[in-house]
């Protein structure tokens, strides 16, 4: 037994069947529209219902970033723009360190006053040189000089007529005449006089100096500028022409 | 079953009306998320600012404020969509009221942002110091200013130039390509640096955090 549908309900049927004809429809146009901003190309014709239709899809994306970018933390916000941590061992200079000075090589290395060397306690103390001693001046002739003069007695020869030992040339007159007579051998043996001994000073240099340093050392300085000038001036110029 | 589907449907008429009225922002990426901001912190920019821009809600604040991310209240960011390239930046300062300017640098990250006040306004791919010579971390001023300047120790150009030690380093126009390093400054994209070299003044506060640091606040 079937009953026949009051005509209140057939009426509500059909509201309703027009609602979902009309939600189909608009959510239809609205994916519709979605999609022809997804390939719109600027340039043309349209721009107002281009932008209106873009500005529709930001309104809807804006939504959804909002949601979900409420619910990321502030890190997790600027974590998701970088382009990642650098790795380990990725280096690549963009600079070159410019090269050394010349002087900068010629500077000796600094000690500081007052410091002692690591080496000292093994090394111990410079030795000091010994003295030098120098001989001493001659101030014993070797032979005894006996000068002569008239009336010197000659060594009488030995009695008994013995030869004469000096030459038989009769001396000259008014006597005169040195005559060197051997040293006597019971002479005692010179000994040099005891002299205290001479230190001879390391050579010192001056404080201030000397012309001909200062003129070499600015000689120097002037070379050095001259180099890095033309150095200079060569890596400014272009390699190729 | 039939009322959710309208009220789907006209949620998304809604929506579409609504975004009509508004124009897209020209230095913006798209994607601006005023959605998620409390009444107050809405109100603190002018509706002009908020397009391609993050509001922060104050749970978001507390949040890296604890974690020690952020070391000072921060009212927005600038929305970006995905990883920024090298050599890429985001720009947008249009309607922010005036401010203080500061920047901070996230090493780890390779990421930096210029704030006027509690608002960012640009943020970019940067590259810092190598294993070398390591960049500083910690809280700097700006010391000197100089648009063209040539370092004396390396030779090398560093256009628009803002200095933070004594001993050189700044923040300055450089190359930034991948898996480059500079010997302890930081390297901007040179358009940026120039409007980084605009906004910022002798004084301005930088602060630098460490890899290791910024590692930790993500975790």
């Amino acid at each position: 037994m079937s009953t026949a549908p009051p005509a209140g309900a057939s009426w509500l049927a059909n509201r309703r069947a027009l609602g979902i004809t009309i939600a189909i429809l608009l959510a239809l146009g609205l994916a519709a529209a979605l999609s022809i901003s997804s390939f719109w190309r600027p340039g043309g014709g349209g721009n107002g219902v281009q932008n209106a239709l873009n500005a529709g899809a930001n309104g809807i994306n804006n939504g959804v970033a909002s949601a979900i970018n409420a619910a990321k933390s502030v890190a997790d916000l600027l974590a998701g723009r970088s382009p990642g941590e650098r790795a380990e061992g990725t280096l690549a200079n963009l600079k070159h360190r410019r090269l050394p000075a010349l002087h900068e090589r010629a500077l000796p290395k600094v000690r500081r006053p007052g410091v002692t060397s690591p080496l000292a306690g093994i090394v111990g103390a410079a030795p000091v040189p010994p003295a030098e001693v120098l001989p001493p001046p001659p101030s014993a002739p070797l032979y005894n000089v006996v000068a002569g003069g008239p009336g010197a007695p000659i060594a009488a020869p030995p009695p008994g007529g013995g030869p004469v030992i000096f030459p038989a040339i009769p001396p000259p007159p008014g006597g005169g005449g040195g005559v060197i007579i051997p040293p006597p051998v019971t002479t005692p043996p010179v000994t040099p006089p005891v002299t205290p001994p001479v230190v001879i000073p390391p050579p010192t240099t001056g404080a201030v100096p000397e012309p001909s340093t200062w003129a070499m050392m600015l000689l120097g300085f002037a070379m050095i500028g001259r180099a890095l000038r033309t150095r200079r001036r060569a890596m400014l110029q272009p390699a190729a022409r | 079953m039939n009322q959710i589907l309208v009220a789907l449907a006209c949620a998304a008429l809604v929506t579409l009306v609504s975004g009509c009225n508004s124009k897209p922002q020209a230095n913006a990426p798209a994607g601006s998320t005023p959605g998620a901001a409390g009444p107050t912190e809405r109100n603190a920019l002018p509706p002009a600012a908020l397009k391609g821009r993050t509001l922060l809600t104050k749970a978001q604040l507390d949040q890296a404020m604890q974690s020690g991310t952020l070391d000072r209240p921060v009212n927005s960011l600038l929305a970006v969509d995905g990883p920024l390239h090298f050599g890429d930046y985001v720009w947008n300062d249009k309607a922010i009221p005036a401010g203080p300017t500061w920047v901070r640098i996230d090493l780890g990250k390779q990421i930096m942002s210029v704030f006027r006040g509690p608002n960012e306004i640009g943020t970019a791919v940067v590259v810092y110091g190598g294993d070398n010579k390591q960049t500083p971390a910690g809280k700097f001023h700006i010391l000197m200013k100089d648009r063209d300047h040539r370092s004396s120790l390396y030779d090398a150009a560093m256009p628009y130039t803002l200095q933070l030690t004594g001993d050189g380093v700044s923040i300055h126009g450089s190359t930034v390509r991948w898996g480059a390093a500079t010997h302890g400054c930081i390297g901007l994209p040179l358009e940026f640096a120039r409007r980084l070299f605009e906004q910022a003044k002798v004084g301005d506060e930088v602060v630098i955090v460490p890899p290791s640091k910024a590692g930790n606040q993500t975790a």
